[in-house]
């Protein structure tokens, strides 16, 4: 044993050092105060060679490895600053031991178990488990002591002595029998929890942080035998319970104690069902549901109980993160209150309940639907909800294990644009059946990769569908080159259109028509998130707002093109079954001809029911794209009156200070702003040229552009009232999202609302034009809640 | 164990390689408060601030043993050189790095800022 002295675990002041920088001083060798452990044989005393060697090194030197850089230091972990160093605190913290073997009153025990379940909810919804549920010392015991035995797991000092509880001792069997079966339990559900958020929907750090720092949450324990202790545990609750009310003594004390008892069965029993519903993950939809409904009716009744508990703040500590395989700086405890961790929970129970919906899809449709609306939520669901619809939705890469994903992107093809059906059933020996083969395989990856999307936390979302496009966009290419191919014609032939001053007819398209869709459809919500997540300044919502109504006219000619087409394809195949019918009437009345249109050669016409539905869906879309149009006309009205009155800075205008002219320009800002669509090939962005003409104010008056404003963000009212109106049967992949549309769309009303309500507000304030910069005692805040995501409504008030 | 101040680092065969035949050596660093960090050295300066990487923290003897028989691992770690107590490094890697040395005498010295 090493016989250096050691000061103990207090850092030494910097008075100690100040004389002479260079010269470290080190504590006289020869006193001991505290063992050092000794050192390998291999190992060799340099401290005075190496003391030697470092006085060469010249001041502000620094000798290193050749590889190491700087920003390697940067995570580096400085030992002895408490800041920093998770082992200093685990050091000072020793001298207050918490005492896991002792015995606990009821009211302090039912505190704990309140408490780690509050833990738990915090690892949720994003805390580390070293700031929640590993901060309670009963569990840190349970797992120290854990050795793959379940007996192990108890809260003796080591393994090998666990302690005993006497029915006799009550303390003892709330600590050793109710609150360990309760440990087991969170550990269980932790486990169960953290094996379902293993996949790539969800981001470690930033939803959720999954790491045990090597600890083994009794993954091969089977969940029978954690339920098992639970069970024994309540049985003898139910028996002290009885045995307490037949003694006929009635005081508060008894009262509590009853109560507290009570307290223990619920928490117990909900621990039960929670590790069940968890363990069910993957069984039958009913089998989750049921369980799931059962965590609803213990909820309630444990709401009553609340009141008893007694708090014991030192059973948690975040001392214990010095004891952890961790290279974290310490981290403070994530708090929760037992309410908030309530409401968690529902969320929990009530997503994971609405995710189990997704099996009574009626068509494949309806689960791209599905996704669409679950990705728009707000609150963004929990982690864990959201990698149980991916989990639960895709199994081996097939959805709910049974459909290849090839045939999502059929019937997704064949919802939008009705093609042939013979397109899709391409003979082996077809020259372009390869190169058809080649896309749905590209377009399966892309399609995919939306699902996944969709289920990211909505600023990741947004991330990730900037990089999407682009594969979109190639898909395009890819689909543009194959159905100009003189093969594929053949599906997409040539229709008459109804102007007859051109000559050449109009092709269907449907592939490139769908992928040319989807790519729109990404387009529009990575540009309408900007203003959900608040990205754009104030300054640069006049430009998205134009550049999104740009995008949304795109995409309504687009729509309106595949509208047509079915209008045509309707037609003709009317025609040919009147030439059918007529023709049979011919041959009767021999030789009476009729007119008909050619039907396509080679290709089967899309039967009629699935054109109406498509038509009528599209109706639909379009009475949805023309709301956003007027909606952003109002909003772009707004903001030029606001830029005019001075509230809000041109963006058009050179920046307001002249020194910084040189490091931005406002082409260089819109060019930046508009990145993420600055590779895609259609639709191309305007120049800043056109939008400066475009967008030029200069003829407009305040006044004028508020009359306009209000005008069209009354029209987008009224054009929202008739889209709520549409019947079911007019909303294609709706089935399971009918209430949450329902409810998006009256968000929808609430911004018109707020928006009308804005344009008022400023109407009376009868502004001046003037330059931006110039004093104004005017306050504008962008207001999220309750209005549609996409469309926040700005309140403009005076500072007071 | 015994302190020590016996070095055959000052064999006339191995003297003379500087600082430079430390780095990546690896080292166990006992800190005043009694704790051991064993890994490789991979910076110095004049105040012996010295940097570890890929860490593993020891407690002394006497505090309650952690999981994994008191070894914890903490990563790249920067340890004041006030606050050490001791530094002692693998024999048999300052040896080869000498050898190396040696045998390959153009082999670059790391780097000194």
């Amino acid at each position: 044993m090493s016989t250096l002295k050691a000061n103990g675990a207090s850092p030494m002041s910097n008075d100690e050092t100040a004389g002479d920088p260079t010269n470290v001083q080190r504590p006289e060798a020869g006193h001991s105060n505290i063992p050092i452990p000794p050192v390998a044989p291999n190992y060799v005393d340099i401290t005075d060679v190496f003391a030697k060697e470092a006085q060469k090194i010249r001041p502000g030197e620094l000798a290193m490895l050749e590889t190491f850089e700087l920003v390697n230091a940067i995570n580096a972990l400085e030992i002895m600053d408490l800041k920093m160093d998770t082992g200093l605190l685990d050091m000072l913290s020793r001298d207050k031991e918490f005492d896991t073997t002792a015995n606990r009153a009821a009211k302090q025990v039912l505190w704990v178990m309140d408490e780690l379940f509050a833990m738990e909810m915090s690892w949720h919804t994003g805390g580390a488990l070293s700031q929640t549920v590993f901060t309670c010392l009963y569990i840190e015991q349970a797992l120290k002591n854990f050795n793959g035995c379940i007996s192990s797991a108890h809260f003796g000092d080591d393994e090998s002595h666990e302690p005993m509880s006497s029915d006799a001792d009550l303390e003892s069997v709330f600590v050793h029998v109710v609150l360990r079966a309760f440990v087991l339990g969170i550990i269980k559900t932790c486990d169960l929890s953290r094996r379902r958020l293993q996949c790539n929907e969800i981001m470690e750090d930033e939803d959720i942080v999954t790491q045990t720092y090597s600890l083994d949450l009794m993954q091969f324990v089977p969940v029978s035998k954690i339920c098992s202790g639970l069970t024994d545990a309540i049985n003898k609750m139910k028996r002290l319970k009885t045995e307490s009310s037949r003694q006929h003594v009635h005081d508060q004390e008894k009262a509590d104690l009853l109560g507290c008892i009570d307290g223990f069965i619920v928490r117990l029993e909900l621990r039960i069902l929670m590790i069940k519903a968890l363990d069910a993950a993957d069984d039958a939809p009913e089998k989750q549901i049921e369980l799931l409904a059962g965590i609803g009716d213990l909820i309630r009744r444990l709401a009553s109980t609340i009141s008893l508990a007694e708090s014991l703040p030192v059973a948690f500590s975040i001392a214990i993160q010095g004891r952890l395989e961790c290279g974290m700086p310490p981290r403070p405890k994530v708090e929760m209150s037992f309410g908030d961790a309530i409401t968690t929970l529902e969320r929990l129970i009530n997503g994971t309940r609405d995710v189990l919906r997704i099996h009574d899809y009626g068509s494949l449709g309806d689960i791209t639907g599905y996704f669409e609306e679950f990705a728009m939520r707000r609150p963004t669901e929990l982690p864990y909800v959201r990698c149980q619809l991916f989990r639960r939705s895709f199994v081996h890469r097939k959805i709910f294990g049974k459909f290849p994903m090839r045939d999502a992107v059929i019937a997704d093809i064949t919802d939008l644009c009705c093609p042939s059906p013979a397109l899709f059933a391409i003979d082996e020996s077809h020259p372009c059946r390869q190169a058809l083969d080649l896309f749905l395989t590209r377009a399966e990856v892309c399609f995919e990769n939306l699902f996944s999307i969709m289920c990211h936390n909505r600023a990741r979302l947004r991330q990730r569908l900037c990089g999407a496009i682009m594969d979109w966009d190639s898909l395009q290419v890819d689909s543009e080159h194959l159905e100009s191919s003189v093969e594929m014609l053949e599906f997409s032939p040539l229709l008459p259109t109804v102007q007859k001053s051109s000559e050449e007819g109009i092709r269907a398209l449907p592939l490139s028509s769908w992928v040319y869709f989807r790519k729109l459809q990404i387009m529009i919500w990575i540009i309408f998130m900007g203003f959900e997540l608040d990205i754009y300044r104030l300054e640069e919502w006049p430009l998205m707002l134009w550049y999104g109504d740009y995008i949304l006219g795109v995409m309504d000619s687009h729509v309106a093109r595949i509208e047509t087409i079915l209008e045509i394809t309707a037609t003709m195949q009317q025609a040919s079954t009147t030439y059918s019918t007529t023709s049979r009437k011919s041959k009767k009345n021999n030789g009476a001809k009729s007119i008909s249109a050619t039907p396509a050669s080679g290709a089967l016409p899309p039967s009629q029911e699935s054109i109406m539905r498509t038509r009528m869906w599209l109706a639909g879309l379009r009475s949805q794209i023309g709301v956003y149009k007027e909606l952003c006309h109002g909003y772009m009205c707004f903001m030029a009156a606001m830029v005019l009155a001075g509230c809000v800075r041109s963006f058009t205008a050179s920046p307001v200070d002249p020194s910084r002219k040189k490091y931005t320009t406002p082409e260089l800002l819109y060019k930046l702003r508009l990145k993420p669509f600055s590779t895609i090939g259609v639709p191309e962005i305007p120049s800043f040229e056109t939008y400066q003409r475009l967008t030029d104010l200069r003829d407009w008056q305040i006044d004028s552009l508020l009359d306009n404003a209000q005008i069209t963000v009354n029209s987008a009212r009224n054009m929202t009232d008739v889209w709520s109106k549409l019947k079911p049967e007019q909303q294609i992949n709706a089935k399971l999202v009918q209430e949450s549309s329902a409810k998006m769309r009256r968000s929808l009303t609430r911004s018109c609302v707020g928006t009308n309500v804005a344009i008022s507000v400023l109407r009376q304030m009868k502004l001046q034009p003037r330059s931006f910069g110039e004093e104004n005692n005017l306050k504008i805040s962008v207001l999220h809640d309750n209005f549609h995501p996409f469309f926040p409504v700005l309140s403009v008030s005076t500072r007071k | 164990m015994s302190t020590s101040t016996s070095n055959s680092l000052l064999d006339p065969e191995l003297d003379g390689g500087g600082i430079s035949q430390y780095i990546s050596v690896p080292f166990i660093v006992t800190t005043t408060d009694g704790r051991q960090f064993h890994g490789p050295l991979i910076g110095t300066d004049r105040e012996q601030n010295i940097i570890l990487g890929d860490a593993t923290e020891k407690l002394p003897i006497g505090f309650k043993s952690r999981r994994n028989e008191g070894f914890r691992y903490v990563g790249m770690i920067v340890v004041p050189g006030k606050y050490i107590l001791r530094i002692d490094a693998d024999r048999r890697a300052l040896q080869s790095n000498s050898l190396n040395r040696r045998r390959h005498p153009q082999i670059s010295t790391p780097d000194v800022l």
